[in-house]
């Protein structure tokens, strides 16, 4: 180290200060809201997979219903089997859900 | 291992009064450094980077100190803030200016006249290595150079920090 070094951190130098607890509890705040908020995205994207899980379960079973109604029978009868029944409920399902998700916003 | 290791390893693991200590701890030379390096308080930056630290708390190693990691997040926190700032030109023109209002009174005057004279690879390299007490190659590591490439920047710094001390001394 060189004497210009040496004069270079002695004007540099700081005086040892104590810590500034309203900038740690500033910064404390900060990480809690950064928890909570991860918290919230991992909750948000656990009951987005698990309604998601549960969606195609159900689509799956009325797809089933849907290749077991008695085909080629006209359409008035066509309307009474049980796939277009589990549809209409399906829809008014996801409607309900939608109609809570915009309320909740 | 030391207690900073010990209290980042908690931290990294979710312990949150692990963290506010290290906080504690480091929150000084963060935001002297930055202070400093812009010229002007830099809380909503520093707490930004203690904000990254403990996002990605997991990927410090323990290769260097946990001191030099945070303010090699700091630096990182530096240049993306300038890099977005789209009215830097004016900023810098007026930099003396704002000096003489915005610095703290534990900063010497003459110093950070002297450095806002200086680039923001030079400024930021005579700060860490006079002013934080880190080595060359710590400092290399923090900025994220090579280091003879550091070597050559402090050198640049130190001649123009002592000709400008030198005109303000007289």
């Amino acid at each position: 180290m060189t004497d210009v070094d040496r004069e270079l951190k002695a004007l540099f130098a700081a005086p040892p200060t104590p810590p500034d607890e309203a900038f740690v509890a500033r910064v404390n705040c900060a990480i809690i809201a950064e928890q909570k908020m991860r918290a919230a995205r991992t909750a948000m994207w656990r009951r987005f997979a698990a309604e998601l899980a549960g969606t195609v379960a159900v689509v799956a079973a009325f797809y089933l219903l849907w290749k077991m109604a008695p085909g080629d029978i006209g359409i008035g009868p066509l309307m009474h089997a049980p796939g277009v029944a589990a549809f209409m409920i399906l829809f008014m399902w996801l409607g309900v859900q939608w109609r809570q998700s915009t309320a909740t916003r | 291992m030391d207690d900073d290791a010990r209290l980042a390893k908690a931290a990294a693991a979710g312990d949150a009064a692990a963290f506010s200590q290290l906080v504690r701890r480091h929150e000084g030379s963060v935001r002297r450094f930055l202070l400093r390096l812009s010229g002007q308080s830099a809380d909503d930056l520093a707490q930004e980077a203690f904000i990254q630290a403990w996002r990605f708390g997991s990927t410090w190693r323990g290769t260097g100190t946990y001191r030099s990691w945070l303010i090699g997040i700091a630096w990182t926190q530096f240049l993306n803030a300038r890099r977005a700032d789209q009215r830097r030109t004016a900023r810098e023109s007026h930099w003396e200016e704002e000096m003489a209002v915005t610095v703290e009174p534990t900063v010497r005057i003459d110093v950070q006249r002297a450095l806002a004279g200086l680039d923001e690879r030079e400024r930021a390299a005579a700060i860490l290595c006079f002013g934080e007490d880190f080595s060359h190659s710590e400092a290399a590591a923090i900025m994220g150079l090579p280091l003879g490439t550091l070597k050559s920047i402090v050198a640049r710094a130190r001649a123009r920090l002592t000709q400008k001390l030198e005109v303000l001394d007289d």
